[in-house]
């Protein structure tokens, strides 16, 4: 099964921001979730530059960005679209 | 002759005080001209402690400025002896002076001191071999004393070593079963010719440190006198080309990336943007090392043809200060900011290419921590890197 791809922005703003703690993510998956799931980290994804995209950090899971990304935020957001129920 | 574009002078120096002792009474003292000269000192005041410690310092500072402004070293040194009586008086310091020319020419002036040491293609040359022009220079000062200066001038080769030491390191080891008349100048010469057959392109660093450490060994690790080796390393440049920050104009994006592709010698890049730009130019693959670092700054990332690439303005800022707290140029902390401090440190000729298109995020009051102008970040380290650690620099804005 194809997995979904969470992309954790690690420019400058995003890290400053608390982006540094995303870089946990990957501990704080639940079992279920982990090996459903592919973590990469991305150079400046460029979201900051553009107008109306809410703000850092930035942290792409699938297609959707999930802005003022926090680890639960992010960890809501692929349940939903794993179709997981949520907590 | 050689050109300034065909070598680099490395000069580096490693010491070691008395044991018992808190203050040395050798100084080293190297400064790079405007002109290109480099001007190196190793003084060594009399005794050892605080009062040798004044003595060198004083008498460093008044060789170096006269060496700066071009002065005749036989107008320095009688001025040095004059002020502080020389050889037999109570303040009296040995010193050794060497002005580099960027075209290779090397002047020596020494007074009192052991002598300094050349190597060729790893071998001692004899001072009948060097090629060196020898002369001797008899100073009359007004107290009556006579005291010469030996001065020396050669024209320095691709892959040559001038090594000075001072007399500590000769006689370390005397009165020991070993040694009991000292290391002696013979089998220091020794000593580094077996380095240098082992490693032929150790640095002046390594050499300095390696010939001060055996001097503590035959000393049995308590150093009876003050223990300084200068080395001098005359060797092909190591370069590095450090990118940063994305091109003011998107049209410059694809020479930014070519200045990468087409570069030979070690590449660093530093930020996110940057990085990213040079990938989709050269369309590479790019890749985050998502770990946490111990230096708490963001994680590296790895492109094929680029040595190292780490976030922008936080990892520099942090490379500035540790460059500005840093006494020497060995750095022995872990994360990403002493692997690039490291990485500076360990080239000659650093090229920066500073991209100055801002990101006006980066600029919000509300930020958690400030943002400094990548800029004036890499101008000072530039700076840092020139002035205290005898780099040669270019900055280009792109």
């Amino acid at each position: 099964m194809e997995k979904l791809t969470v992309r954790i922005c690690t420019g400058t703003l995003c890290y400053v921001m608390g982006g540094s703690e995303l870089q946990l993510l990957g501990d704080y998956l639940p079992t279920s979730l982990a090996d459903r799931v592919e973590i990469r980290g991305a150079t400046c994804l460029d979201f900051c530059n553009q107008e109306g995209k809410g703000r850092a950090p930035f942290v792409l899971v699938g297609e959707e960005l999930v802005t003022e990304a926090t680890v639960t935020k992010v960890v809501e957001t692929i349940r939903q679209q794993l179709g997981e129920p949520q907590l | 002759m050689l050109g300034r574009d065909k070598y680099f002078i490395e000069a580096e120096s490693s010491q070691r005080i008395e044991s018992g002792s808190f203050a040395s009474g050798d100084v080293c003292v190297s400064r790079r001209t405007d002109d290109g000269r480099t001007v190196l000192v190793l003084t060594h005041g009399r005794g050892s402690g605080v009062q040798a410690n004044v003595t060198a310092s004083v008498v460093s500072s008044m060789i170096v400025s006269y060496a700066l402004r071009n002065t005749p070293i036989d107008q320095a040194a009688r001025s040095v002896l004059e002020t502080f009586g020389g050889r037999g008086s109570r303040t009296d310091a040995s010193f050794a002076v060497a002005d580099i020319r960027p075209d290779g020419t090397v002047r020596v002036a020494e007074y009192e001191a052991p002598g300094f040491l050349l190597f060729r293609n790893g071998i001692a040359v004899e001072e009948g071999d060097s090629g060196a022009v020898r002369e001797r220079l008899v100073i009359d000062t007004r107290d009556g004393r006579q005291h010469t200066i030996h001065l020396s001038r050669f024209e320095a080769r691709a892959e040559e070593r001038l090594i000075f030491t001072t007399k500590g390191v000769l006689r370390s080891g005397s009165g020991t079963r070993r040694m009991p008349d000292g290391w002696g100048r013979g089998a220091v010469a020794d000593y580094i010719g077996r380095l240098l057959n082992e490693t032929d392109d150790l640095s002046a660093h390594e050499l300095a440190g390696a010939v001060v450490d055996r001097a503590i060994e035959n000393d049995l690790f308590r150093p009876k006198s003050d223990l300084t080796c200068l080395s001098v390393y005359f060797r092909q440049p190591r370069r590095l080309l450090l990118c940063s920050g994305p091109p003011f104009n998107e049209t410059n994006d694809r020479r930014l990336a070519e200045r990468i592709r087409d570069w030979t010698g070690t590449a660093v890049i530093c930020g996110g943007t940057t990085a990213a730009i040079v990938a989709r130019e050269l369309r590479r693959d790019i890749t985050v090392n998502l770990r946490r670092d111990i230096s708490g700054l963001p994680p590296t990332s790895s492109m094929p043809g680029v040595d190292l690439i780490t976030e922008g303005v936080l990892t520099l800022a942090r490379v500035k200060s540790l460059l500005g707290q840093a006494s020497s140029s060995d750095l022995s902390g872990r994360g990403t900011d002493f692997d690039l401090a490291r990485i500076l440190l360990g080239h000659d000729r650093i090229d920066f290419v500073v991209g100055t298109r801002i990101n006006p995020q980066h600029q919000d009051p509300e930020l958690p921590v400030e943002l400094e102008l990548r800029r004036n970040v890499v101008k000072e380290i530039g700076r840092l890197l020139e002035t205290k650690f005898l780099k040669e620099i270019r900055i280009e804005y792109l």
